[in-house]
């Protein structure tokens, strides 16, 4: 019997069931009788990608077209990398096992700044040219989308355009275009590049020239061609209850990260928290009804069979009716034995109705994101949230019978003190001795609450993202305060992130074109998967920064000047530099800012239009 | 997705004779049940819920494969709740699955699954082996590092090989597969290159039949 090599390989690696596809619900076509082939890449493992709701709707919006077709890819495991290096053999999509260079469009989605490296790597191991400038007329289109692409600039080098805000008509558009080109003649890569980047939402970087000044930052962004946009405004879908919304799902065979239904419910968030880029990038806020979502998921629980619906969205107790879809949910999951569960909770919204109708049920814990230790810092960013509704909040579920609670806070946001830090250690003292105080909490069962800590970033698009970042070693520091106020509690778990991490993260966060270099410096190192812990290599990245003659602290820890360029201001995603400069003198006036629904902060997005969204209309 | 048929008395017990092959021979035992579980769940057949604080779809197995190696003889018991045909239930499943996991048969078991005492396999090797040479190392005593429930230790599993005949590159093999006296056919197949001084040679199982105690085919 002949043996070929794959067959070979994949029973040499782990977890083979990563690579093969044939999953139930797979886009399987005719490669001859498609005019255009779409591969798209999750730049980390299947687990984690086949998870993401984004790559699900987008993988079914683009194959809803007979003449394109999508197929997945991931980043391979370490072993996995190591056979196709040996053996010299490019990576392959999922459904047809066909060479990623073969396709006409390589799409990856950029979901964290820490899976940079890994897009550099997957494009190595499909044999693609890295960089845009050495690519031909042969090679696939490579293009990015996602949250990332907000700022995309660091990873400008790599890529030949991206998609920038949400997909699900502009992917489309982009392959029509191409089809269009490829059928009438007119196709070259440098055409095509050009006709993209009239369309709205499409920014090929190669066609804008940056400048810098003397003191490194950037003067100015100029765009090669008189007919392309000076700045990109993102796209949106602007009636959700219209759009594409995927009516079955690939069933991996292997457990995935999330193996649940993912229903989203809208999109966009009211709370304008300052450190939150997601709270600004996906303004306005666009909402469902509760028939079509119902619909969606009935149609969803028919076709994969999953026991859990996961209500999607930035903050689900905002959604305007939760309480009736949540009730019309309930009438058929209760009997097809189907959990719903509800992340994202805010404590005001955590009541004893909702709490019945809920399975966290199943699990012994809650989760909440108070963010900071004193009422103070919490009007800094925004944070509307009170050490009494978090203690009612907790009550409730103690009330029910549960004993842990997960606080997140974030350490290093901006006018910290360490009164700050330790108002951390003190508010899970007080959910403590609000469990001992509740006459209804499990009396045979000590409490616990983990107090999980991750290292403030300032992010582009938010009301921060002048602030510096603190150096690592006083967020070491401020670790310290809080592992000294902490450790002598009883029933207080602390767990933090690295800081390290968090420093590269908030390097790339903010960072400009010339750190496409720093990338690709990392990549001849062999650096990936700095996400995970074990691959995480810091020393490496501070050696990459060295030789690239890079200083990490200009883009992490410096001060940034209202007045300068940001790399990002070649994005428009809605909201005002105007209003972030606003929201960003209130927060240090410790003023907070009301929610969308309560009162219009005027933050610009508004002006994207949007169904169901509490903005006022703009009049044109 | 309500069950349409009338309930039952008791619960119904159905077995379902399925075949694993094509790139489901990648996929692990524990994945297969999940996968399964949620075919059961898409495809409105009135499974019947083990009872208990977290209730699921009971599916029992006769043996397993390992990952890499396929079959065509896998079995699996549930039970229904509501009325539906053995038919209906074939062709609920298999649409609720990939072809990968071809379901071959579906009726009312008369036999216990742990009535199965042997499995037959088809070994193929990346070269044909040679007959006289595989005959003769039948005839030797097989040591072979065996995974037990005490930890790794060096078995002879001949007195587990019923019978294997070789041709071209494709060894027919009937071994034990009862409860308690089970021969994994990578075990096997590795004890025989071993003693062939072949170690490296590539391989493909698939497990063709499984049989009773008396040796007739198992259903």
């Amino acid at each position: 019997m002949n043996f070929d090599l794959k067959e070979k390989i994949l029973r040499s690696v782990t977890k083979p069931g990563r690579y093969i596809g044939g999953e139930f619900g797979e886009i399987l076509k005719d490669k001859n009788a498609v005019k255009c082939r779409f591969a798209f890449a999750f730049p980390d493992t299947y687990e984690i990608g086949m998870s993401n709701l984004g790559v699900r709707i987008l993988y079914g919006v683009l194959n809803r077209e007979e003449d394109i077709w999508c197929e997945r890819c991931y980043s391979p495991w370490v072993d996995m990398e190591e056979q196709l290096r040996t053996h010299n053999l490019p990576m392959w999509a999922h459904e047809s096992g066909d060479p990623l260079k073969d396709f006409d469009f390589l799409g990856f989605t950029l979901q964290y700044e820490m899976c940079y490296t890994n897009v550099v790597n997957l494009l190595d191991l499909a044999q693609i040219p890295l960089l845009s400038k050495d690519r031909s007329e042969e090679d696939p289109i490579v293009i990015g989308g996602g949250p990332c692409t907000y700022n995309p600039e660091p990873v400008c080098d790599f890529f030949d355009l991206f998609s920038i805000g949400e997909g699900e008509d502009a992917l489309v558009e982009i392959c029509r275009l191409y089809i269009n080109m490829k059928e009438n003649g007119t196709y070259s890569r440098k055409a095509f590049l050009h006709e993209a980047a009239k369309l709205q939402g499409f920014y090929v970087p190669s066609l804008y020239d940056v400048t810098y000044k003397a003191d490194g930052t950037i003067e100015a962004y100029t765009p090669i061609y008189d007919d392309i946009p000076k700045r990109i405004t993102k796209r949106i879908m602007k009636d959700l209850d219209q759009s594409y919304y995927p009516e079955k799902v690939v069933m991996p065979y292997i457990e995935t990260v999330h193996d649940r239904i993912m229903l989203e419910v809208y999109r966009g968030c009211i709370r304008g928290c300052r450190f939150c880029q997601a709270g600004m990038t996906y303004r306005p806020v666009r909402e469902k009804t509760p028939e079509v979502l119902n619909k969606q998921a009935k149609t969803l629980y028919e076709a994969t069979g999953y026991d859990e619906i996961s209500l999607s969205s930035l903050s689900i107790s905002d959604y305007t009716c939760l309480d009736t879809l949540t009730t019309e949910l309930l009438e058929w999951t209760d009997e097809a034995k189907v959990s719903l569960s509800l992340p994202s909770l805010r404590v005001n919204s955590f009541t004893p109705e909702l709490m019945e109708k809920i399975s966290g049920v199943r699990a012994s814990g809650i989760t909440f994101a108070p963010e900071a230790g004193t009422q103070r810092l919490r009007d800094v960013i925004n944070k509307n949230l009170t050490e009494e509704d978090l203690l009612r909040a907790c009550n409730v579920a103690f009330d029910y019978g549960k004993s842990t609670v997960k606080l997140y806070f974030m350490n290093g946001l901006p006018t910290e003190t360490d009164d700050d830090i330790r108002g951390i250690a003190e508010l899970a003292r007080s959910v403590v001795s609000a469990y001992y105080k509740n006459p209804n909490a499990m009396k045979n069962r000590a409490p616990t609450v983990t107090v999980s800590v991750s290292c403030f970033i300032p992010k582009p698009w938010t009301p921060f993202q002048w602030e510096p970042q603190y150096t690592m070693e006083e967020l070491r520091r401020k670790q310290t305060v809080l592992f000294e106020a902490v450790s002598k509690m009883k029933h207080v778990t602390y767990k933090w992130h690295d800081a390290k991490t968090s420093h590269l993260e908030g390097v790339f966060a903010r960072g400009d074109r010339r750190l496409s270099k720093a990338l690709l410096a990392a990549h001849r190192r062999g650096i990936k998967f700095d996400s995970w812990d074990e691959f995480f290599d810091y020393d490496a990245w501070m050696a990459v920064f060295e030789e690239c003659g890079i200083d990490p602290a200009f883009y992490a820890n410096r001060a940034y000047s209202e007045d300068e360029v940001l790399a990002w201001d070649i994005i428009d995603c809605g909201v005002t530099k105007e209003f972030l400069k606003r929201e960003r003198k209130k927060a240090y006036a410790g003023v907070t800012t009301p929610s969308c629904r309560e009162q219009c902060s005027g933050c610009g997005a508004n002006k994207l239009g949007g169904e169901r969204s509490c903005c006022p209309k703009v009049t044109s | 997705m309500l069950p349409k048929g009338n309930l039952l008395r008791e619960p119904r017990a159905i077995r379902i004779k399925f075949a694993k092959t094509g790139k489901l021979r990648f996929i692990s035992h524990l994945d297969l049940c999940r996968t399964l579980n949620s075919a059961f769940l898409r495809s409105g057949i009135p499974i019947w819920y083990s009872q208990g604080f977290n209730p699921r779809p009971k599916m029992v197995f006769a043996l397993t494969v390992s990952v890499g190696a396929e079959s065509v003889a896998e079995y699996l018991d549930i039970r229904i709740t509501h009325e539906m045909s053995e038919s209906e239930i074939a062709k609920r499943l298999q649409a609720a699955v990939t072809p990968d996991l071809a379901i071959l048969e579906v009726y009312r078991p008369a036999t216990k699954l742990q009535d199965v005492e042997y499995s037959e396999y088809a070994i193929y090797t990346e070269h044909p082996l040679d007959p006289d040479a595989v005959a003769a190392a039948l005839k030797q005593p097989m040591m072979v590092m065996v995974h037990g429930k005490k930890g790794d230790k060096e078995k002879d599993i001949t007195p587990q090989i019923i019978s294997a005949t070789v041709s071209g590159d494709r060894i027919d093999a009937r071994l034990a597969a009862g409860q308690g006296n089970f021969l994994n056919p990578e075990n096997f197949i590795k004890g025989l290159l071993a003693a062939l001084d072949d170690p490296d040679c590539f391989y493909h199982i698939c497990r063709t039949a499984c049989y009773t105690a008396d040796g007739t085919l198992f259903r």
